[in-house]
This record gives C-alpha cells, sequence and structure tokens, in this order.
C-alpha cells in the first residue's frame, strides 16, 4: 500500500487541480482596443459580437466578465479635470427581443489618465440566454464623458470579455 | 377692382410677414449654431507650469480656459518619465459592491493619480481647485480644507501661482491628437548588451515638454543611473551623452520622429538600428 500511496496521492491531486480548472476555465474572446467613442453621455458606441460558451448548464450574467489592460493616456485635446468612461455588457438577442443588459463599468479619469476601473453594477445577474443554451454572445457598448457632440478616437484601453 | 386690390395688399403683407419671420429665425439659428460649433470644436487655451524633479519626476499644473466661456478646468498631477513600473502605481479593477480589488494593471504611465500613496490627494487637490475656480494668486490660506502630501501646501501654491502669471498659450502643438504622456519598450537585439530600450514623453497642449530615453539592463538597472555610479565605463558615459543629444534634438525640433542616420548622434550600428525601432514604435503608436 505505501509503494502506491504516493503516486495514488499525485493523481488525486492531479484530479483534483484539473476539476477545479475545469469548473472555474473561462472562454474569453481576443483582446480588442475600445472604437472610437462619443463624447457627452451616449453609450452607443458597439464592440465586436462574440460567442462564448459558458461551463454552467445556461449562461448567467454573474459568470460573465470583462477584463480590461493595456491602458493610455487621452490626448491633451480632451481637457478634463475627470471624467468617465462607460462600458456595459450586452447579451445579443434575436431581433424583435430586448438584448440583455448584463453588466455596467465604470472607467474614472483624472487629469487625462484613467485612475480606477470598477464593476459598477450587475443589471442581469441570473439567465441572459435561453435556458439551456450554454452559448451565449456578447458584446459592449461605450461612451465617455466630455464636450457632447465631439468624439474620442484613440485606442485608450484594451478589453476582453469571458464567460465563466 | 377694390376687393381685388384689397386682397392683393393683404396677400403683400403677409408674404412680407412671412419674409421678416423667416430671416430673423435664421439670423437666430445661424447665432445657436455659430455657438453650438464652437462649442464642438471645443476650442481652448492654457496656462501651464512644468517642473522638472529628481529620478524622472514632472510636476505639472494646468489651468485650460474655453473660448465658449465654460468654466476652466485646473489639472494638477505628478508624472514619471524614467520608470517602466513602481511598486504601488497601477489602476485597480473595483468590484463595487464588495470592494474587492479585482485586479491590478499597470498602465503605459506612471503618475502620482495612479499611486496607492497619493491617488486620493491627487483626486481630492483637482476637485478642490475646480470648485473653486481660482483666477488669481492665492496663499496657503486659500487651501483651508484641503489636505495631502503629495507635495507641500506651499509648492502647490507656488506651482499654482506661477501657472497663473504665465503665458496664455493659444496655438495647441503639433501632438494635439496624441496620447497626453506615453511609453514604449522594445528589446535589445544586441547580444552583449541584453536588456530594453524605453521611451517615454510628455506633452504641454500638445507640444513636445520632454523626451526620456532609457536602457533597462537585464538585472533593472537603468542608464541614467549607471552614469551617475561609480563603475560606470566609457561607454556608459558615451552612451548616455549621445541618449541626452538624441532627447534635446526632439524637443528642440518638436518631432518623435528623428531619422538617426541624418543626425549628428553617434551610436554604432545595434544601438542605432534599437532605438530606430523604438522611434518607429512609437511613431505607430502616436500617428
Amino acid at each position: 500500500m505505501k509503494k502506491y500511496g504516493l503516486p495514488l496521492l499525485l493523481i488525486a491531486f492531479a484530479l483534483f487541480i484539473f476539476g477545479v480548472e475545469n469548473v472555474h476555465a473561462a472562454q474569453c474572446s481576443d483582446q480588442y482596443y475600445n472604437p472610437w467613442m462619443t463624447q457627452g453621455w451616449a453609450t452607443d458606441k458597439v464592440g465586436p459580437k462574440v460567442s462564448l460558451k459558458t461551463s454552467a448548464a445556461s449562461c448567467y450574467g454573474s459568470d460573465t466578465q470583462v477584463w480590461f489592460s493595456g491602458f493610455q493616456s487621452l490626448p491633451p485635446n480632451y481637457p478634463n479635470g475627470s471624467g468617465w468612461i462607460y462600458v456595459n455588457l450586452y447579451e445579443d438577442d434575436p431581433d424583435g427581443n430586448a438584448d440583455e443588459h448584463v453588466k455596467e463599468y465604470i472607467g474614472y479619469i483624472t487629469n487625462r489618465v484613467i485612475t480606477t476601473f470598477t464593476l459598477n453594477y450587475t443589471y442581469t445577474p441570473g439567465i441572459i440566454d435561453s435556458s439551456g443554451d450554454q452559448y451565449c454572445e456578447l458584446y459592449c457598448t461605450f461612451g465617455i464623458s466630455g464636450n457632447q457632440g465631439q468624439y474620442m478616437e484613440k485606442n485608450i484601453f484594451l478589453y476582453k470579455m469571458c464567460m465563466l | 377692382m377694390k376687393n381685388k386690390i384689397k386682397n392683393i395688399s393683404i396677400a403683400i403683407v403677409v408674404i412680407a410677414v412671412i419674409c421678416a419671420v423667416a430671416l430673423v429665425g435664421n439670423r437666430v439659428n445661424a447665432s445657436a449654431d455659430e455657438n453650438a460649433k464652437a462649442k464642438q470644436d471645443n476650442k481652448f487655451f492654457q496656462k501651464s507650469v512644468y517642473d522638472d524633479k529628481d529620478d524622472g519626476w514632472v510636476y505639472a499644473f494646468e489651468i485650460v480656459y474655453f473660448d465658449s466661456g465654460d468654466e476652466n478646468i485646473y489639472m494638477f498631477d505628478g508624472y514619471n518619465l524614467k520608470y517602466k513600473e513602481l511598486d504601488g502605481y497601477y489602476v485597480p479593477i473595483i468590484d463595487k459592491e464588495t470592494g474587492e480589488i479585482i485586479d491590478k494593471v499597470k498602465p503605459n504611465y506612471i503618475t502620482q493619480s495612479i499611486s496607492e500613496a497619493y491617488r486620493e490627494d491627487i483626486k481630492n487637490i483637482v476637485e478642490f481647485f475646480n470648485k473653486k475656480q481660482f483666477n488669481d494668486k492665492i496663499t496657503v490660506k486659500d487651501l483651508e480644507g484641503l489636505e495631502f502630501k503629495v507635495v507641500s501646501k506651499e509648492y502647490l501654491v507656488d506651482i499654482f501661482n506661477r501657472t497663473i502669471s504665465s503665458k496664455l498659450m493659444t496655438e495647441p502643438g503639433e501632438y494635439f491628437d496624441d496620447y497626453f504622456v506615453s511609453r514604449v519598450n522594445v528589446d535589445s537585439t544586441d547580444k552583449a548588451m541584453k536588456g530594453e530600450w524605453q521611451i517615454s514623453y510628455i506633452l504641454n497642449y500638445g507640444h513636445l515638454y520632454d523626451v526620456n530615453i532609457e536602457f533597462i539592463d537585464e538585472s533593472g538597472r537603468y542608464l541614467s543611473d549607471v552614469a551617475k555610479s561609480k563603475s560606470a565605463t566609457a561607454k556608459d558615459l558615451e552612451l548616455f551623452a549621445q541618449v541626452e543629444v538624441l532627447e534635446k534634438a526632439m524637443v528642440e525640433k518638436q518631432t518623435l520622429a528623428i531619422d538617426l542616420a541624418k543626425s549628428s548622434i553617434k551610436l554604432d550600428s545595434k544601438t542605432g538600428s534599437d532605438i530606430t525601432k523604438l522611434l518607429n514604435n512609437l511613431a505607430s503608436e502616436v500617428k
């Protein structure tokens, strides 16, 4: 028994780790730059739509994630002591049905640099697609505070959407 | 006949009134359009003071004045052009509901507004000045109610007063639409010099204020530190001197795109090639 003890223990440990990793493995989109954004309150600029598979029986809003990286500063033509970037995550529904508003993220700007990003609210933590459908189609919309009607055309940050 | 004349007269009066209303309306709309366009163009002017501090730090105070007459905007922060990253400087991704920091992201800039120690100070200073809208020199007494550690109150008053007394800038520079502060890194291809090259810059109203080029060796030592150390070799000193010539040339010529081959800067072929790649990568990022 002692002879098989360590290998069995190692196998059990490997299975445990594999199991844990499998349960929590997320499927993620590619990284995208923000699209150019409308300044003011509109959050109508839309990023690419991706189909992601959940490891759960159905797609839940609470299992979605948006990860941010690659922050750049804003240009001198954006003179704001403080500002906000809005990123809203949606699940796409067929035409005729309203898309599910899943989550809202807010990036806070001080002196033309993003200083914090916040998961501000989860609108739909529950099922966001048909029950039993493990594939959900996610996309984000974007907006930035500032001079209404003007645009922010620079690549300010990267983001990717994930589904647990 | 009388009725006919009467009808014609009435018609003329009605047409005249319609035309008059249309003309006045057009002038009002044109005026409103011009105002909207002025705001849309977001034309603004700026006063600013930039102070060079030790170890790659630049402190800047900016006051933005809008052509449209909107409230001024006041900005104050510290920017580091030397380091690739510093402990305690990151952008947190926070779950608002739980307060948990989900992630800490190292951005392409190092500012006091993203430091663990001073982010709240900078935020409070900016909010305070934007609320007060000071239009003249101030004293420390005017900062009553504002507490911070990032700089001394005397220094903040001093840099603000120098800013408000400075010349108004009305012509933006060539880089007005580019990243206000940024950094690019490329790996060295010289096997005898393992590490990476780095270039950082900061703008002032779209004009290049400062450029900093560093070589970071595989041990994490910065060229500017090596050059000041007792162990600096003649090669280190020469390289540092040439890099300084390049930095100054970029600011003097107000360009991030310098053709090394056409300049007087003397670098060996591998270093020259790496720095050319660094400058090309920066150029593709800004334009």
